[in-house]
């Protein structure tokens, strides 16, 4: 073989090697698994025999199901699917109006079989009436229903007992003359038989057709019954205690649940038989002894099961689909009109890409630690139970994709599913949902890449997914990545958590700061100021500092509070100086750059602008010191030691200077992108930047020290700024309705900021890979690491 | 060349903390073929764990072609050949889909794979099978697939742990033939095979391995002074009576 890659003496040189791509792993996973037996069970035999039947027995479930719709009681008649109960409500006389129009509609009865029985002689009718009297003979019969005396009419129509309620008012002018009817039709949401009934409704009361109606009414009854109403109003009401099936199924919500259904059963199989089946036949440590990251092969294969979900789901849906159009009548009865067209079709499809995303990472990292196909079935099923329980969320209209739901796994993406196909998507939320779905995505991959082949699940030793709780023998210098992804996980829901309570403080302290005077306001502000702080300490410091102890990570090496040089400390207050006017004059551009986009939704920056106002307005009722301590010195300390010390440090264990830099700023812009009023977009960018510099900072001098520093007086600055801001302007330094940073000021920030750089450049020198590797190799848990790159 | 030096792994029960390879030192130069032999437990498949990087050793090392197992897992990897008695194959491919994937998992691209499975398959006489599913292969034509697996990217240094197990004396044959050829090519081979007269013809020297220790090391010469047996099987035998299970 004397092709070798290698030269016999020495082996390949590390650029010799060109690496697999993870498309050409995801290949061979997709080849593999599609041509699995079990896996076109799973993907073309249920949709093929399951929906048919299926569509069936539901057809049948609910056509036996719609009479039962009102109850006997209070309904005398029986209701088919197209018949309609309506109630009226009016004052004396209207309700001689009420009892006309019910007259009119048992005429219409009459009439209709009569038409049935003897066709009347239909020559004189003009094409509208003809058409009119079609759809109002031929399809539909009217019930009216008397209101019971005990019910409103609201009530009526919650339990099932009417489909519409009507609201007859006489409507008069300034003269007190009567100008003729208003009806009120009321409705409810939701609800495909009373949405149809308000149809028919309006139809027969549109002002237009009422000449028509009239005329037909006048020839078929000989007598005119109603009067024209001047105006017609819809009104819609909460189904709020109408429990029975046979109510409208909303589209929107169902699509959720399907999609979470479809994507985990496609999910699972190729899910569980990628890791723990390969490694149960023998064939993963054949792959881990490759000389492949073992990232790379899990980015193969959750592009591999990503594919068979979406596939699944897509041949599911498909399969759904046919059936529904075969059946399309009953389907459009129940689901509504919005049924199979191209844009639902495009929109499910960009939902099933997140859907399938989602759920096969974390399937991913599940299975990862399996040692068997059994065992990763058994880890497995209560994570499919779990995840129906979210899923069935979609289906209480009052849930809204706000705030912690943003954020919330799985319930985020579900609710935004419903809001997608209901067309009621907010973008801002919709971002928030699909960078955090991103984020615990990657973190479930880098949690699996930890575990995926290693001794623990290759070779069974007594390790696992256990590992990540249970307490190291030795003390660690530094957190280990997965601890640094657990204490993430546990931040990233803490803080809106926590900005939750802030907010509904702060709501509960301004209701009642009303009546009260202005120190008591005060009191209630240092409060929140307090707790904000409170809030950070616990968030960015209590909860990673009890991890790292539970999992013995030395507090001063974990936090990465070491010793460093006094020019270090310098460059920090430099850049500190420098970068505050620097930053501020970002955010500045950043938002019109959004404006100039088109991106930013002009009453929510209003709104942010206002708020953001008012909030400096109020917090001026605070002393300076206060403000310094809550919103410079405590956020510096807490956030520089959690994301430039501990996460820095354990990503540093893995990750290049650069890439642990840039993946630690852009947590920590994503953290700050989301603020207890809202999303604040616009600061996603300069923040990002801002831990790029503190990342850059801390790897110079390998310390968070110089990072706090740099930080706070950052951060006082921009408080300082907002505090002064008034004597600013009458000191005539600035102008009212000055967006940027004046030039001066600018420059000055640009001489300081670079003169910490060249400090840092010149004077510091970083500690080498070498140093930071015989770190890690003490501190690595011998029996878990070593294993890919 | 493979180097290992105080290699050590401990397993840390609940318990009691277990010693499955103590202080383990030896060297397999190139175009020699070093018969790890020991007992059931003694360590060997541990030990070739630790040189290829799948474990990490708690003290030690291993370095193969000068790159340290531990540091440079993925050079040390991409400088050897592994086979084992455990070893699977990819059902749902064929021969030559499994092994080309294996060139390309090596490094090997577009125009290099198919002259290299083709080189590889009538090496180890798999060309009649080349284009079958792996699934319908039978256990000696599978073990014959993952040898070649292992040398697709014709590493310098080979660890073969148990590659004849399950196999007829035929299979074992060809697996054996492959050996002494990689041996004529100069390539650093350790053997861990409880088949020890065939051990006995193949190997250059030999270290007895028996609860995680390396009792004897040497040439057949060398440890037939050293013990005072004759063949392996005595010698293992000797080895396992002067040593009590703990």
């Amino acid at each position: 073989m004397s092709d070798s890659p290698f030269p016999s003496d020495e082996g390949g040189t590390p650029s010799s090697f060109r690496p697999i791509s993870f498309w050409r792993l995801a290949y061979k996973e997709l080849r593999e698994t599609l041509r699995d037996r079990r896996t076109l069970l799973t993907l073309f035999l249920m949709p093929l025999i399951v929906y048919p039947i299926l569509s069936l027995l539901l057809q049948s479930f609910f056509l036996s199901g719609l009479p039962t719709v009102a109850d006997e009681d209070s309904v005398e008649e029986r209701l088919s699917d197209d018949e309609f109960a309506y109630v009226f409500e009016g004052e004396q006389p209207l309700n001689n109006v009420a009892k006309s129009l019910n007259d009119a509609f048992i005429n219409f009865n009459a009439a209709r079989n009569r038409q049935e029985t003897a066709p009347s002689n239909t020559a004189n009718l003009s094409p509208d009436e003809l058409a009119l009297r079609e759809n109002l003979f031929a399809k539909h019969s009217l019930i009216w229903v008397d209101p019971q005396k005990e019910q409103d009419m609201q009530e009526m129509m919650t339990n099932g007992e009417a489909d519409v309620g009507i609201l007859i008012d006489n409507l008069e002018d300034s003269d007190g003359e009567n100008k003729g009817l208003q009806f009120t039709l009321l409705y409810l949401d939701n609800d495909v038989r009373s949405l149809k009934a308000l149809a028919l409704m309006e139809n027969i009361l549109n002002y237009n057709n009422i000449s028509i109606y009239q005329t037909l009414l006048q020839r078929l009854t000989g007598r005119r019954v109603i009067r024209v109403p001047v105006s017609i109003e819809t009104e819609t009401i909460e189904l709020k205690t109408k429990t029975d099936a046979t109510t409208g199924i909303s589209f929107a919500a169902i699509i959720p649940l399907i999609l979470t259904l479809m994507t985990i059963t496609g999910a699972v199989y190729p899910a569980i038989d990628l890791t723990a089946g390969e490694r149960e036949r023998g064939t993963l440590e054949s792959m881990i002894a490759a000389p492949i990251p073992r990232m790379r092969i899990l980015q193969g294969k959750l592009v591999a099961i990503v594919s068979v979900a979406m596939l699944t789901a897509i041949v599911n849906l498909l399969g759904m689909g046919i059936t529904l159009w075969v059946y399309r009548d009953v389907a459009t009865e129940f689901l509504g009109e919005q049924l199979l067209t191209i844009g639902t079709a495009a929109r499910v499809l960009g939902l099933l890409i997140l859907f399938a995303a989602f759920f096969s990472s974390v399937l991913l990292v599940i299975t990862s630690f399996a040692r068997s196909f059994k065992e990763g079935q058994a880890y497995l099923i209560p994570v499919v139970m779990v995840a129906l329980a979210p899923s069935l969320m979609s289906l209480k209209p009052d849930l809204q994709l706000t705030g912690i739901w943003t954020v919330t796994p799985l319930v985020n993406i579900v609710l935004l599913a419903r809001d997608v196909l209901n067309g009621t998507a907010v973008w801002q939320n919709a971002i928030i949902t699909v960078l955090s779905t991103a984020v615990y995505s990657s973190l479930a991959l880098t949690l699996a890449a930890k575990f995926f082949g290693t001794a623990s699940v290759l070779y069974g030793q007594d390790q696992g997914i256990g590992t990540l709780f249970k307490k190291p023998l030795h003390k660690q210098d530094q957190a280990s990545v997965s601890l640094g992804m657990l204490c993430l996980a546990c931040l990233y829901p803490a803080t809106f958590l926590w900005n939750g309570v802030l907010a509904r403080t702060a709501v509960a302290d301004a209701s009642g700061a009303e009546i009260i005077d202005a120190a008591a306001q005060q009191y209630l502000l240092q409060k929140q100021l307090w707790l904000a702080s409170a809030g950070l300490v616990i968030v960015f410091l209590l909860v990673p500092w009890a991890l790292a102890s539970f999992h013995r990570v030395r507090f001063r090496s974990g936090f990465g509070i070491s010793k460093t040089s006094v020019v270090a400390l310098l460059a920090g207050v430099l850049m500190g100086i420098g970068f505050g006017p620097l930053l501020l004059q970002a955010i500045s551009w950043s938002t019109q750059a959004l404006d100039f986009a088109g991106l930013s939704d002009q009453a929510t920056s209003d709104l942010l602008v206002q708020r953001g106002e008012q909030y400096v307005e109020r917090i001026k009722q605070a002393p300076i010191w206060m403000l310094l301590l809550s919103m410079a010195i405590v956020p510096a300390i807490c956030e520089e030691l959690f994301f430039r010390g501990l996460l820095f440090r354990s990503l540093r264990t893995e990750l290049s200077p650069w890439r642990t830099i840039l993946a630690t700023a852009i947590l920590f812009g994503t953290f700050h992108l989301i603020s207890a009023g809202g999303l604040t977009i616009s600061r996603f960018l300069p923040t990002t930047i801002m831990g790029v510099i503190l990342g850059w900072v801390c790897y110079r001098s390998g310390s968070v020290i110089p990072g706090i520093l740099l930080h706070a007086i950052h951060n006082a600055i921009t408080v300082c700024f907002a505090y002064y801001r008034d004597d600013l302007i009458e000191l005539g330094q600035i102008t009212a309705e000055q967006e940027n940073v004046p030039i001066p000021v600018l420059a000055l920030g640009a001489i300081c900021a670079f003169a910490g750089i060249l400090l840092l450049i010149f004077f510091t020198k970083p500690p080498t890979d070498q140093d930071l590797d015989e770190d890690v190799i003490l501190v690595r848990p011998p029996e878990i690491d070593g294993v890919g790159s | 060349m493979i180097r290992v030096e105080n290699l050590t792994k401990i397993f840390e029960t609940d318990t009691i903390d277990f010693n499955a390879v103590d202080n383990l030192t030896f060297q397999v130069r190139p175009g020699e073929v070093y018969g790890l032999l020991g007992p059931n437990g003694a360590g060997k498949t541990t030990t070739m764990r630790m040189v290829l990087g799948l474990m990490q050793p708690t003290r030690g090392f291993a370095e193969v072609e000068g790159f340290r197992s531990s540091e440079s897992p993925d050079e040390v990897k991409r400088r050897i050949g592994f086979v084992s008695a455990t070893a699977g194959i990819y059902q749902w491919l064929t021969v030559r889909e499994m092994l080309g994937f294996f060139c390309e998992m090596y490094g090997l691209r577009g125009s290099e794979v198919d002259p290299r499975v083709d080189h590889v398959a009538d090496l180890l006489d798999c060309r009649p099978f080349l284009d079958q599913r792996c699934a319908n292969l039978s256990t000696g034509q599978r073990q014959r697939v993952n040898l070649a697996r292992a040398i697709v990217h014709d590493p310098p240094t080979m660890l073969l742990d148990e590659p004849t197990l399950g196999l007829d004396v035929v299979s074992s044959q060809v697996v054996f033939d492959y050996i002494r050829m990689a041996q004529d090519l100069k390539k650093s081979i350790i053997l861990c095979t409880h088949r020890l007269e065939q051990a006995q013809r193949v190997c250059n020297r030999f270290g007895l391995l028996h609860q995680g220790v390396l009792v004897h090391e040497g040439t057949l010469q060398e440890l037939q002074s050293q013990t005072g047996q004759q063949n392996l099987v005595d010698m293992f035998l000797h080895m396992i009576k002067q040593t009590p299970a703990t």
